[in-house]
């Protein structure tokens, strides 16, 4: 049974089209994650599915149902905001309960669930406080709540991490991949942080300019982008980019021994795709091309190298391994893993 | 560095608390003083006669008719202006066809003077030809010539209700203000929740215009204190003292019946009404602060 369908779901304002027409089919209990650059219609797309925003065209349908035009209360879907959306002047217990209080639910029940998921999120001793005496972390816990409550049929996750210091984000990412764990639930969880994604998601939909560029498990999205675009925005750092020709499959570029790398597909201009970690020192004299060493970032466990060469105007990034000592105006032989390199035609696809 | 910024300091702080001491502090206390004479507004001598003036005012049979008509004053200033500007508020807000003419109609009352508001509320009052009976009289399609502001019954509301429309616009701009400051994901919560519009004002709406409600309260309080020109437009506080209020009472034995030292007693009391209601406001303010800030 497919928990979340959208066919062809189009979004204007006024003459301006901002979603070209979005297919998707979501699995009962998936994790799946928007992701892509800001105004790429990634959160438009998830207020549709909500209801706070009207689809132009097309069709959204939940549990088999068709949603399209029903209200969000009718929808069977549970949202947590980006601002955690919590109401200032009610207790832990009261938000969480908002919903249920709304419909009369009879008050033992209200108490019943609300200690119910204050359980779940650990969030017991908080119950009688008020947001303002809350940290950042335990807000977001207090919005997930409100929406574990309503038990939905789809979660809806609105970049929730994004107002929390880096080293709680880790945290909160971890009890979020837990919690869908525990839950079994389907979420859509819209962010722009790639690592988010890489790290939660059961499948990616890369959103650009308002069409899917790709849908897939983060580590497909890897290693076989469809295109440019997604291959330039998974992965951190991002993959070094670099102009070539081609001619009948074989590859050219002045510099760089890459001879050898044949794509049949390949003519005329062409984008050599390299990730920072498909690089490497060269142990032998057999390198394929030399590379001066413009400016080091040591991160500890592992060295950033950025690479001045002949080929291209921006230099290039190459990931090093702590235990190699780098140093700036180093000339470097390098080798690039021929398995993993990527060719993308003139037009951004991958060949 | 720190001496010419400490005479700095001194210096453009000195012109406007000058202008302050002299048109506030000085009157302030001036009144004080005079509270405690018998002085008759104009002759070069008078006598200190204690508290014998803030005794008078027990005793005074139209000093405690003024005191309930300010209550009352109060009383109303704090639900009319406040319920209306909020209604308006809200139905502005809620986008209705026209929703920005009549924020500029109903913000109109505030940019004109007591004086023009008391006179126009006169003519609708009037008895013969006024809109209030004119209209009064189409619906009703029978002759009405209630005199509103002769009636001892009927003045001082006709005058309250006269300064609550022109309180209201206030209301409503506040209000407004109070209601964009409203987070709209907050009421997005209340469409996923299915909350009805009742729910969403009275659950959501309503406390979170708390701050704005705080504001509106105390000025419509603390401005009903003061209400008297456009009482001295409209009926002078009378017929018969009737819709006499405290600073009507207080012109009135000043400036016509020329007891400075009482009338000055009378300003006391109601300086230290409205400190008390502005300290009260402050501290309301500061709880409301702690939730909302």
């Amino acid at each position: 049974m497919s928990s979340l369908s959208l066919k062809n779901i189009k979004k204007s304002y006024g003459q301006h089209e901002v979603i070209h027409g979005v297919d998707l089919e979501v699995e009962k209990g998936e994790f799946i994650v928007f992701v892509g650059p800001s105004g790429c219609g990634k959160s438009t797309m998830l207020r549709m599915i909500s209801g706070l925003e009207e689809v132009t065209s097309g069709q959204i349908s939940i549990a088999d149902k068709d949603v399209t035009r029903a209200h969000p209360s009718k929808r069977e879907i549970a949202m947590v905001f980006q601002s955690y959306a919590l109401f200032p002047h009610m207790s832990v217990a009261e938000n969480i309960s908002f919903g249920l209080r709304l419909g009369k639910t009879p008050k033992d029940e209200v108490k019943r669930r609300v200690n119910e998921v204050a359980d779940t999120l650990q969030i017991t001793h908080l119950l009688e406080r008020f947001p303002r005496q809350l940290s950042g972390g335990q807000r977001q816990r207090v919005a997930i709540g409100r929406a574990i409550i309503r038990n939905p049929q789809v979660f809806l996750f609105d970049e929730p991490l994004s107002n929390l210091d880096a080293a709680l984000r880790v945290q909160m990412r971890l009890e979020i991949a837990r919690l869908h764990k525990r839950l079994g639930a389907t979420i859509i969880y819209v962010t722009h942080d790639q690592t988010e994604a890489m790290t939660l998601a059961d499948r990616i939909v890369v959103f650009n300019h308002g069409v899917i560029e790709q849908v897939g498990r983060p580590i497909d999205l890897y290693e076989r982008p469809a295109n440019k675009f997604v291959a330039g925005f998974l992965g951190a750092p991002s993959m070094n980019f670099i102009g070539a020709t081609a001619q009948q499959g074989a590859i050219q570029l002045d510099g760089f021994n890459i001879n050898d790398a044949q794509r049949a597909e390949a003519n005329g201009a062409i984008t050599l795709g390299i990730r920072p970690e498909h690089m490497s020192i060269s142990n032998t004299e057999a390198c394929d091309f030399s590379a001066k060493v413009e400016l080091v970032e040591e991160l500890g466990s592992e060295s950033l190298a950025y690479l001045q060469t002949s080929f291209s105007s921006d230099p290039l990034t190459m990931r090093v391994d702590h235990s190699i000592t780098v140093r700036e105006g180093d000339m470097l032989p390098v080798s690039v893993n021929r398995e993993l390199l990527h060719v993308f035609a003139e037009g951004g696809a991958s060949l | 560095m720190n001496q010419s910024n400490t005479f700095w300091r001194v210096a453009l702080l000195a012109l406007p608390l000058s202008v302050f001491a002299l048109i506030i502090i000085w009157p302030l206390l001036s009144s004080f003083y005079y509270g405690f004479t018998n002085w008759n507004g104009f002759s070069d001598t008078y006598d200190f006669v204690g508290f014998e003036n803030f005794g008078k005012l027990f005793s005074d049979r139209l000093f405690m008719s003024a005191a309930i008509n300010t209550i009352i004053w109060m009383a109303i200033a704090v639900v009319l202006p406040t319920v209306l500007g909020l209604s308006l508020a809200l139905l502005i807000d809620s986008h209705v066809p026209g929703g920005p003419i009549f924020k500029t109609i109903f913000y109109l009352p505030i940019c004109l003077s007591a004086v023009v508001v008391g006179q126009v509320w006169v003519w609708i009052y009037q008895p013969d030809w006024g809109l209030l009976n004119s209209i009064i009289e189409y619906v009703t399609n029978d002759r009405f010539n209630y005199a509103w502001l002769a009636k001892p019954d009927s003045a001082l509301y006709s005058v309250i209700v006269a300064w609550s429309w022109q309180a209201t616009g206030l209301s409503m701009v506040i209000y407004l203000a109070g209601l964009t400051a409203i987070p709209g994901d907050l009421l997005e919560v209340c469409e996923l929740e299915g909350a009805t519009t009742w729910q969403r004002i009275r659950h959501v709406i309503l406390p979170l215009l708390t701050p704005a409600t705080v504001v509106v309260v105390a000025l419509s309080v603390i401005n009903s204190l003061k209400g008297f020109d456009i009482l001295y437009i409209m009926t002078g506080g009378g017929p018969f003292n009737s819709s006499d209020t405290l600073a009507m009472h207080m012109y009135n034995e000043s400036f016509k019946k020329y007891l400075m030292g009482y009338g000055s007693a009378i300003s006391v009391v109601l300086f230290l009404v409205a400190l008390t209601i502005i300290r009260l406001y402050f501290k309301q303010l500061k709880k409301v602060d702690e939730i909302y800030g």
